[in-house]
């Protein structure tokens, strides 16, 4: 009989040699789970295309990420003061990663920061590069790609006007703070329409990056085609990152029950279309989340394989008794036949 | 072995057929034994001592046997059963001869009759069969009563004329004796024979006086003188010897005629004290006793027994003539054989229900009813523990150590005609390759038919078409689990087997109008072999083989054909057909998969094939096998006792309700047939009375001449009944009639109109009393039989004829009903208040009797309890009566 734990043992000591010299690369201050090397298929850019290895969460990377954070600190700031907002750094930056294909690494990295309460920028930031790998792979063009990236960064703008302590209120909003949340997509387009004609459309895509599907958005309750697609991508996108990150009021939820939601009760309020490139690119076990296997061990997901969504990569954090593992041992589920994801699983629930 | 395996495949059948035919055949039995007969005997004796020829001349050489032969036939002759049905009342009094409806009744009561003489004695039984014991009984008695007065009474007729006889003859001896005395006695004074031989003496002295003085007196005158008179003398004498000669004959003809007279005077004596005896020649033995038992009871063991033989020859014909017909399951063994071609797989029809209530158990959900068909198509992911996907995982197995050898990587999937569940297998076999951790690409190569795209609830487009149109690269237009996601199913269904994401699917795409050309086309081929390199597995669904033209260039391109079979609808002819061909398109068989065949056809034999083919590594197969069996037989089971439980159900319900109700028939065989017979012909109106008591000797005329005086009778006598006195019930007591003061007048109502029968009382009441909502006054009349146990027969009305009877039904429009003579009843008393008569009602029906009212022109009422075609029915009830305390009593109605 052959033990899963010597599959692993064998799998993890063959992928050893290859990536050892870059184990070292670890950066401070930011966790980079990613920070292997391993076959990556579910990359569809360009550059990306080779078989090989893509060096994820590169420094590059995580310099574009905090240029982007910052860029978005600062626009929040100038709502907040009645300043003009300027996209145009935005742009620039947008299209040097577009072109340089960091779209995955600076996904991958965004969804796997760990912040603690509910902070716009890291969010926007967030929504902002899911949003252009689901652009991506629905093959929009650079110009598309860079439309969906600022409506993306910009999408939060009203929300910027709505007084602190309403975002950081843990109890229940009063009817008319819940009001003037709803409200936030007008304002936003108010501001955004400041930046004059050239920028009428983002004004729109703003407007409606929280309408439905199925008419349930806000604020005109537009259905199916009626909403613009940006939008319908950043909507569905928003919504996701929201529930997979703490909110004041709430806990966050792991990625797999956000995917449940908007596969299940959700379904119909976003468009199928982009739900299955949603999928297809974040698959069911998205990057980062934990993971039960069949033989008992607890794995972090490292890279999705679009043929195989339930069948990612991971790596192997707890074997099946409980013992941590030194890192190191990769796994490509879909390589192993006898091995399964069970379950995804909380990592912050001790029950898990 | 072959018989074996057969008889065993089909057992239920067999089984079943036996249980249905002992079933059957005992409640055929339990049916048919309506009626039951009970047979009656009555046994006679001759009196051997007593014969007439030896009373009077034993000439006649009449054997005794040769005599009994002859009362055997004489009992059961014309003469005598026609008086025993009128004894009987079955026929009128008045009934002539001539009349075919008396006949009918007479053959009718021949039928019952059997009489048979006790070996090597003078004892004849005369045995009655019939339904009702009572009336066997009755008959058999009547029978011998009747025969013996007849006998005795042509016994003493005989008597009678020999005593006659021998006094004429007496007569005429004593006449003629006298004449002859006479005779002599002038012939002994005419002649004065006082002594004729003294007178001869002196004749015959003086003669030879003569004689002598003539020797003396030689020639001389005197001589002739002498002469002259002896010759006188002679004379004398020859005349005295004529005298004498007659005076002889005249006495001996006296004394002849004294012995004579003296003979006959002795026989005479003796014929008059056999008169005075009166010589009962036939005794009755044995007065025939009431039938206790049927003679015919239903003999289940032996109908049972015969159930078994039949039940078991006709299910083995069965079973053979099935076996025979039933193409689909010699194929499994012929096809190796004769089409030199594997089977790789046996799917079993799909248990629908069984597969959804897994999919319920297995989901706390329970699965919706639209998503049953997904269920059932995808049943290896969503039902893994059922027969059909065990028998994919089998099929999976066998073709994985086909492949293993050959480097197979691209199976075709193909039927040979539509509909035989191409797409089905090769779903559930890429999803059965999927869970083994197989790599699995499954493509849609028919074209012309999208469906796997419904079957796996995906997009049908971007399909096979498109790529090999080039619209898309065949990467993108994979479809994986999140299609079938996006397609309707949630991740919990998804995830519910582990292994479907090891399944990719490329759907057929939209139909372009050449799908031969673009699968022939060097883009699938590129395809093909891109594939090849990133799956561990291709299967293609296919087209048919025989009905499109693309089947078969795919099939020629793929290393290995699987051939889909329905053996139940595509005949082997077919088959042969496209494996034929696959043949000669040089293409791999790999094998034939036999879909949705019957779970109970699949032999014994072949389940364990595979174990024997491949040892060691089929070990899954086999058990998966094994677990198929298990399956199976629990089915089976299950099944068997359904259906036996159904036949049971039917057949006790049939039985019961046959008890319940059995139309009136059954029980009158006899009566109904009698009183049919005299229904037309026969002048109606009441009973006529009788007025001679019948001495048997009258009673033997009577027989034949009864019936003219009767059709002279007066109308009249209609309004002024004569109490009847029936000459079969003379013991009636006479003397009841002046103990009651209004009293009822008999045999006026002999008629009733029978509704029906009812086992059960309460049923029986509540008849009556539907019957009285419908405005039919009728009573319940309770018959013990003794085998078939307490009846109740529902009567309605009493009537003096047929015809008010008939008019009363016609008038009510009474289905179903009958006449019947009931000339029996308990009569309780008659009333002229109402409070007492209300009184007795009430008692009576308080005790559960169902009493009636006879109403009389002078304001008086009669109650009656029951109504008989019997006496002794009647009889029964009044002793029932009597013990509860109610006086009452049996009376001609």
């Amino acid at each position: 009989m052959v033990r899963f734990s010597d599959i692993i043992k064998t799998k993890g000591k063959k992928d050893e040699g290859k990536k050892s010299s870059d184990a070292a690369r670890h950066e401070d201050g930011f966790r980079l789970s990613d920070s292997r090397l391993f076959k990556a298929r579910d990359v569809d850019s360009p550059v990306n295309k080779e078989p090989g290895v893509r060096r994820a969460g590169s420094i590059e990377t995580v310099n574009y990420y905090r240029a982007f954070v910052e860029r978005t600190r600062e626009t929040g700031q100038a709502v907040k003061n009645d300043m003009n907002i300027s996209p145009a750094s935005i742009l620039s930056d947008l299209h040097s990663i577009i072109e340089k294909g960091l779209i995955d690494g600076l996904y991958e990295y965004a969804v796997s920061v760990k912040n603690h309460s509910y902070d716009i920028a890291l969010h926007t930031v967030a929504v902002a590069f899911t949003s252009l790998k689901l652009g991506r792979a629905m093959k929009y063009d650079i110009k598309m790609m860079m439309r969906l990236g600022l409506a993306a960064f910009l999408e939060n703008t009203g929300m910027y006007k709505i007084p602190e302590n309403i975002i950081t209120a843990t109890g229940k909003l009063s009817a008319e703070e819940r009001a003037l949340i709803r409200k936030h997509p007008e304002t936003g387009r108010d501001i955004l329409s400041n930046l004059g004609e050239r920028y009428l459309w983002l004004a729109d895509a703003a407007l409606s990056t929280h309408e439905r599907y199925d008419g349930s958005g806000y604020p005109a309750g537009l259905r199916g085609d009626e909403i613009p697609e940006i939008s319908a991508v950043i909507g569905l996108v928003d919504t996701y990152i929201a529930m997979i990150n703490i909110r004041p009021y709430r806990d966050k939820i792991i990625q797999t029950e956000a995917i449940k939601y908007i596969t299940g009760e959700g379904r119909g309020r976003f468009s199928p279309g982009i739900v299955k490139v949603f999928l297809d690119q974040v698959s069911m076990f998205p990057v980062n989340s934990h993971v039960k296997l069949n033989n008992g061990s607890i794995a972090k997901v490292l890279a999705t394989d679009r043929r195989h969504p339930l069948s990612p990569v991971v790596e192997i954090i707890c074997d099946g008794e409980g013992h941590e593992t030194d890192r190191g041992q990769l796994i490509n589920i879909a390589d192993n036949p006898l091995l399964y994801i069970k379950r995804a699983i909380n990592p912050d629930d001790p029950a898990d | 072995m072959e018989y074996r395996r057969i008889i065993q495949k089909r057992k239920i059948g067999l089984i079943s057929s036996v249980v249905l035919f002992i079933i059957l055949s005992t409640g055929f039995a339990f049916r048919k034994a309506y009626p039951p007969l009970y047979s009656s005997t009555c046994s006679i004796r001759f009196e051997k001592a007593l014969t007439l020829e030896g009373l009077f001349s034993r000439t006649m050489s009449w054997t005794e046997g040769d005599n009994i032969e002859t009362q055997q036939a004489i009992i059961t002759g014309y003469d005598l059963l026609t008086e025993v049905a009128k004894n009987l009342s079955l026929i009128r009094q008045t009934a002539s001869v001539n009349d075919p409806g008396v006949t009918a009744v007479v053959e009718g009561l021949k039928s019952k009759i059997h009489v048979v003489r006790e070996k090597d004695t003078n004892i004849i039984n005369i045995s009655v069969t019939d339904t009702e014991p009572s009336f066997a009984q009755a008959l058999a008695n009547e029978l011998a009563e009747t025969y013996s007065r007849w006998y005795s009474g042509q016994q003493e007729k005989r008597l009678a004329e020999v005593i006659g006889y021998i006094g004429d003859q007496l007569r005429t001896m004593k006449n003629n004796l006298k004449n002859s005395e006479e005779r002599l006695s002038r012939f002994s004074q005419d002649n004065q024979l006082i002594s004729v031989d003294l007178q001869g003496e002196n004749l015959i002295l003086r003669k030879k006086e003569i004689e002598d003085r003539i020797r003396v007196e030689k020639n001389t005158k005197r001589a002739n003188e002498l002469k002259l008179q002896l010759q006188e003398l002679d004379e004398k004498i020859n005349l005295l010897l004529e005298k004498k000669l007659e005076f002889n004959r005249l006495k001996r003809e006296i004394d002849s005629y004294r012995s004579m007279i003296a003979f006959l005077e002795e026989k005479n004596q003796d014929a008059l004290i056999k008169q005075a005896e009166r010589p009962d020649e036939v005794d009755i033995v044995k007065q025939a006793r009431l039938p206790v038992k049927p003679v015919n009871p239903p003999d289940f063991a032996e109908t049972g027994l015969t159930g078994i033989i039949a039940g078991i020859a006709f299910g083995l014909i069965l079973v053979f003539f099935l076996e025979a017909f039933d193409n689909s399951i010699r194929i499994v063994d012929k096809i190796e054989k004769t089409l030199d071609a594997r089977i790789m797989g046996i799917i079993p029809r799909a248990d629908i229900k069984k597969i959804l209530a897994t999919v319920k158990n297995d989901q706390d959900t329970g699965p919706e009813k639209s998503s049953s068909y997904r269920y059932l198509n995808l049943v290896s992911h969503f039902a893994p523990k059922t027969t059909i996907a065990e028998s994919f995982r089998a099929m999976r197995t066998n073709i994985r150590f086909a492949t293993e050898k050959e480097k197979t990587k691209t199976i075709t999937v193909t039927s040979s005609h539509p509909q035989e569940g191409k797409s089905m297998v090769s779903v559930n076999l890429a999803i059965s390759m999927a869970q083994a951790g197989l790599k699995t690409l499954l493509v849609g190569s028919d074209i012309r038919n999208p469906m796997l795209a419904k079957i796996c609830s995906v997009e049908n487009s971007p399909g096979l078409s498109d790529i090999l149109l080039g619209a898309c690269p065949w990467e993108d237009s994979i479809k994986t689990v999140t299609d079938m996601i996006m397609g309707g199913m949630t991740m919990d269904d998804v995830m519910m087997t582990p292994g479907l994401d090891n399944l990719n699917i490329i759907t057929s795409g939209e139909m372009p109008h050449n799908p031969a050309e673009l699968i022939n086309s060097q883009k699938f081929k590129e395809f093909l072999k891109a594939a090849q390199k990133d799956y561990d597995i291709v299967i293609l669904d296919s087209s048919p083989l025989l009905s499109t033209a693309d089947a078969a260039i795919l099939c020629a391109q793929v290393d290995a054909v699987l051939v889909v079979h329905r053996p139940e609808t595509v005949s082997r002819g077919t088959l042969k057909r496209t494996i034929t061909q696959l043949k000669q398109l040089n293409c791999n068989l790999m094998g034939i998969v036999l879909n949705n065949v019957n779970p109970n056809m699949i032999p014994g034999a072949l389940r364990n094939k595979y174990t024997g083919k491949h040892s060691s590594g089929a070990r899954t197969g086999a058990s998966d096998i094994k677990t198929v069996q298990k399956d199976r037989k629990v089915k089976d089971k299950t099944s068997m006792v359904f259906i036996s439980l159904i036949v049971l159900v039917l057949l006790v319900s049939l039985v019961w309700w046959q008890r319940d109700m059995i139309f009136p028939e059954r029980f009158f065989q006899s009566g109904s047939g009698a009183e049919k017979g005299i229904e037309t012909p026969v002048k109606v109106r009441p009973e006529k009375p009788e007025k001679n008591e019948v001495s048997p000797d009258v009673k033997k005329d009577s027989l034949k001449n009864e019936a003219p005086p009767d059709i002279e009778e007066p109308e009249k006598e209609e309004t002024a009944p004569v109490t009847e006195e029936s000459p079969g019930n003379i013991e009636k007591p006479a003397s009841a009639q002046e103990t009651v003061k209004p009293e009822y007048i008999e045999g006026r109502y002999p008629y009733s109109i029978y509704l029906g029968s009812f086992k059960n009382m309460e049923r029986a009441h509540q008849a009556v009393e539907i019957y009285a909502r419908k405005g039919i006054p009728s009573y319940r009349v309770k018959i013990n039989f003794t085998e078939k146990g307490t009846w109740y027969r529902i009567y309605s009305g009493h009537y003096p004829d047929r015809e008010s009877a008939r008019a009363f039904i016609d008038r009510n429009k009474i289905a179903d009903a009958e006449i019947k003579k009931t000339a029996y009843a308990c009569y309780i008393g008659s009333f002229t208040d109402n409070e007492s008569l209300e009184n007795q009602m009430r008692l009576l029906r308080e005790r559960h009797y169902s009493p009636y009212i006879i109403d009389d022109a002078a304001n008086m009422h009669s109650v009656f309890v029951g109504a008989f075609i019997t006496r002794g029915a009647a009889e029964e009830l009044n002793e029932e009566l009597h013990a509860a305390g109610i006086a009452g009593r049996v009376v001609h109605r």
